[in-house]
């Protein structure tokens, strides 16, 4: 069983590039999916805040 | 078509539609690319286990030159039909395809180095890939580079559909050139060369990262339309 496991990670003793290239794709892709959704958190923040003064000042 | 999805509220309640569908398609795509590719599909007769590389090499190299083709589509839109939303979507595109490209060019690094003793050589396919990620980055930088926001959008717009000549030149670099990278064994004239065991994980992993595309680009396009309303309302208030 942990031979299975350990067989499996060296790769044939390629491991270190192949966890390496799917390792960085995975830290690639998922930074970007965190800074678009921060990116839409941030948007919506300050348009709710531009549009509660717009408020403010018409009233 | 154009001009009725080009009303960015008839946009947005598209997108909202589909982005639960992308993301589902993606996480399910990807999920079963990866146990194909890592678990089931065998290793190559020459490259060993290597192969695998290829799984998020290839579709990352796909997509790098897809989301180009789509920010010079959208610019020539956005030049020619004047449609604000067109260069929201090739702004949006940007730095997604500028990931990808990064991707394809380390996994192609990583990979290089157990099979051809290199990380990098300057052949004909590696060097074409490595303009289009400038390309991309010029492009950005670009775009954020004037005051007037609509300026900065024309002419990046321009560079984008000047730099897509070398899209063609990537892509057939393999057969023009004599380069050290591999020419093409899945978008050929007379069918896919490579056993339907690669196959499948290889096609998973690609429909998975499109679908990622567009989910990211549904969430970044919501986010510049944000930006943008928060820009005119702002001038609006300077001028009341």
């Amino acid at each position: 069983m942990l031979n299975n496991l350990i067989n499996f990670l060296s790769m044939g003793g390629y491991g270190h590039f192949i966890w390496g290239a799917f390792g960085l794709s995975a830290i690639v892709l998922i930074g970007l999916i965190i800074q678009s959704l921060q990116f839409l958190k941030s948007s919506e923040t300050l348009l709710h805040s531009i549009k509660e003064k717009t408020n403010e000042t018409e009233t | 078509m154009f001009n009725y999805f080009a009303n960015p509220v008839r946009f947005l309640r598209l997108t909202s539609k589909l982005q639960p569908i992308t993301m589902l398609v993606a996480l399910v795509s990807i999920g079963l690319g990866l146990y194909y590719g890592l678990v089931k599909s065998p290793p190559d007769y020459q490259q060993s286990e290597t192969v695998r590389i290829m799984y998020v090499h290839v579709p990352a190299a796909w997509m790098a030159m897809f989301c180009y083709v789509a920010i010079a589509c959208s610019s020539a839109v956005a030049l020619i039909w004047r449609h604000m939303l067109a260069n929201i979507i090739a702004k949006s595109t940007a730095p997604i395809g500028a990931s990808f490209t990064f991707l394809a060019l380390a996994t192609g690094s990583l990979w290089g180095k157990p099979m051809w003793g290199t990380w990098w050589v300057w052949d004909a396919r590696l060097t074409s890939v490595l303009i289009l990620f400038f390309l991309y980055l010029g492009y950005m930088v670009l775009y954020n580079a004037f005051d007037d926001q609509s300026r900065g959008a024309r002419a990046a717009a321009i560079l984008s559909i000047v730099g897509v000549i070398n899209v063609p030149i990537i892509k057939f670099s393999v057969d023009w050139w004599n380069t050290l990278h591999q020419p093409a064994s899945v978008i050929k004239m007379d069918g896919p060369s490579i056993h339907p065991s690669m196959l499948t994980p290889l096609i998973l992993m690609a429909v998975g990262y499109t679908a990622l595309y567009f989910w990211l680009l549904f969430v970044r396009t919501r986010a510049e339309l944000n930006a943008n309303k928060v820009r005119m309302m702002s001038i609006q208030q300077v001028e009341t």
